[in-house]
């Protein structure tokens, strides 16, 4: 096959097996049996209420979980209306922490509450913050170790800049990252922070977020990442 | 690597530089041919090119009379509009502004119109919100409808992603509400996240279509950024950075410094 190839297609075709090959394919939520625990973390307005919700309705319309979103964010302004409102119109059930004392006293309210109503995934959305501001990072790892084996995804905007990859090394040094998420897909940009992603962690892209709407999420295709890279 | 480091930077390692602080290629191409050309030190030809790219466009904001000052706020998604209305409206109030009315035109997002009503309470100042779904347009139309007088209206829109045409025609659409029954806009921010690599290059092109776009308030400046992408689009379209976001707190709003702006890119050691 190569052979009916210019050099320079020959390259640019092995250029492009050898990146998906890196970039990987779907993969799968780490979820196995009765209580798992999914904490979406990043930086600010990079998109993880939006996709606390999304990730919500997928498990509970394609895979019949029972989740449970859970607003963490104690810091914006109205980040529970703006969680609770999206639980509330797609009809995903959400536990409302507002009024307890301190982190902690919020975080253990979690578990007991998932066990007597039945709801096997919750899902945590966190505060934004930059990986340089320590007590933040500090309160994040506190959320992180508080639950045993989460799938702790990193949310990121996929316009971001050549930053990215000490952005990600910064959260790195706080948590154990398991995969990530990349919004604004429907932009024009074309994807190189993925790439950062995939190079500073090692761990998979899971899905994108391909606009506002709670259907806007799709299973990450490392071929179609690669296409829109090298813009196929 | 930083530029500003005491070892003599080769070309490469000035070219790398200029690319991890997304300046871009075009932006980095030309300018190490003007390095070659005028055997100039890459520092000096740095600091000036950039002095002169500021210079050339004026950075004051427009709060001439008539009143009410009329600002609109643009950008993409998450980008900081509502935040940065909120810190705009506390700077005014602080510079003797005494009526200020939020409008609260973006009527998609969940909890958009209590956000910016949680910081209208904070401040004291009035706010006009639309119902879930309506035309913010009609929104936009019935805040300027208010009984006044105002001194500084404050207009928040849906964040919206550059390649979205029928958002993007909302714009053009709240645009000529205002002119229609105010007759002037002081001033058209696009609220650009200085974290955006390349893609804010996009995000101003498509904007200044669809509205006229006449100040860039840069945010999150406090985070680890490289804006260098505004430079080329400051010498593209001639519109000024006017402001900094610089923290999510209410009086992390910082009037554009040339100088701030030259720290943060050599201020790094990458
Ligand atoms: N176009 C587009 N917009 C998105 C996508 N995902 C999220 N958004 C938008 O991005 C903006 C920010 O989203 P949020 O979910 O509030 O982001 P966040 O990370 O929770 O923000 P903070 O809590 O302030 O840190 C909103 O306008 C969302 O509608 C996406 O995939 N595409
Ligand atoms: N660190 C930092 N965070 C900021 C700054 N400006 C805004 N933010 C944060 O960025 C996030 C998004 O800000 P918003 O004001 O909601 O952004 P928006 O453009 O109105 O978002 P949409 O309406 O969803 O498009 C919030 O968590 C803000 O606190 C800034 O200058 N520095
Ligand atoms: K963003
Ligand atoms: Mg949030
Ligand atoms: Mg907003």
């Amino acid at each position: 096959m190569l052979e009916s190839l210019t050099p320079a297609e020959q390259v640019l075709s092995i250029l492009y097996s050898t990146l998906v090959e890196y970039v990987g394919h779907a993969e799968k939520l780490k979820l196995h049996g009765d209580k798992n625990f999914i904490i979406l973390v990043g930086l600010q307005g990079n998109g993880k209420t939006t996709t606390a919700a999304k990730l919500g309705y997928y498990l509970k319309k394609k895979f019949n979980y029972n989740p449970l979103l859970v607003p963490f964010d104690f810091k914006r302004p109205a980040s529970f209306d703006q969680l609770i409102q999206l639980g509330k119109t797609n009809d995903i059930a959400y536990l409302d922490l507002r009024n307890e004392e301190n982190v902690k006293s919020a975080l253990s309210k979690i578990k007991p509450y998932m066990e007597k109503n039945g709801f096997n995934v919750a899902i945590i959305d966190t505060a934004g913050r930059k990986e340089i501001d320590i007590p933040l990072m500090e309160e994040l790892k506190l959320i992180n170790d508080y639950f045993e084996d989460p799938e702790t995804l990193m949310v990121m905007d996929v316009t971001l800049g050549q930053t990215a990859l000490d952005i990600v090394k910064g959260f790195k040094q706080y948590l154990n990252i398991t995969g990530g998420i990349f919004t604004k897909f429907d932009s024009s940009a074309k994807g190189g922070s993925v790439l950062s992603f995939r190079y500073v962690t090692g761990n998979p892209v899971k899905f994108v977020g391909t606009g506002e709407k709670i259907q806007d999420l799709e299973l990450f295709d490392g071929d179609a990442l690669i296409s829109r890279l090298l813009g196929r | 690597k930083n530029l500003f480091s005491k070892k003599n930077l080769s070309i490469e390692e000035v070219e790398e530089f200029l690319i991890s602080k997304n300046f871009g290629v075009s932006f980095t191409e030309a300018f190490i041919e003007k390095l070659k050309e005028n055997n100039a030190h890459y520092l000096e030809l740095f600091e000036k090119l950039i002095r002169e790219t500021f210079d050339s466009v004026d950075p004051k904001v427009n709060t001439d009379e008539p009143k009410p000052v009329i600002f609109v706020f643009a950008g993409s998604n998450g980008s900081g509009k509502t935040t940065s209305i909120a810190k705009i409206a506390n700077y005014y109030k602080n510079r003797g502004f005494r009526n200020i009315l939020l409008i609260a035109g973006d009527t998609f997002r969940s909890g958009a119109t209590e956000q910016l009503s949680i910081w209208a309470e904070r401040l004291g100042v009035e706010i006009v919100k639309g119902k879930t779904g309506q035309d913010p347009a009609s929104v936009v139309f019935d805040g300027l409808s208010k009984e006044g007088p105002y001194d500084l209206i404050l207009i928040d829109t849906s964040g919206r992603v550059e390649t979205n045409e029928n958002l993007l025609r909302e714009l053009t659409k709240i645009e000529k509400v205002v002119l229609n029954k105010k007759g002037h806009i002081n001033e058209v921010f696009l609220v650009l996240d200085s974290l955006t690599g390349l893609n804010a290059f996009s995000q101003m092109e498509a904007f200044a279509k669809a509205i006229n776009v006449t100040g860039i308030i840069l945010t999150k400046f406090d985070s680890n950024s490289a804006p260098g992408v505004v430079v080329p689009i400051v010498q593209t379209y001639k519109i000024p950075v006017k402001f900094l976001g610089t923290g999510e707190d209410i009086d992390n709003l910082e009037e554009f410094s040339v100088d701030t702006y030259i720290s943060k890119l050599t201020g790094g050691n990458k």
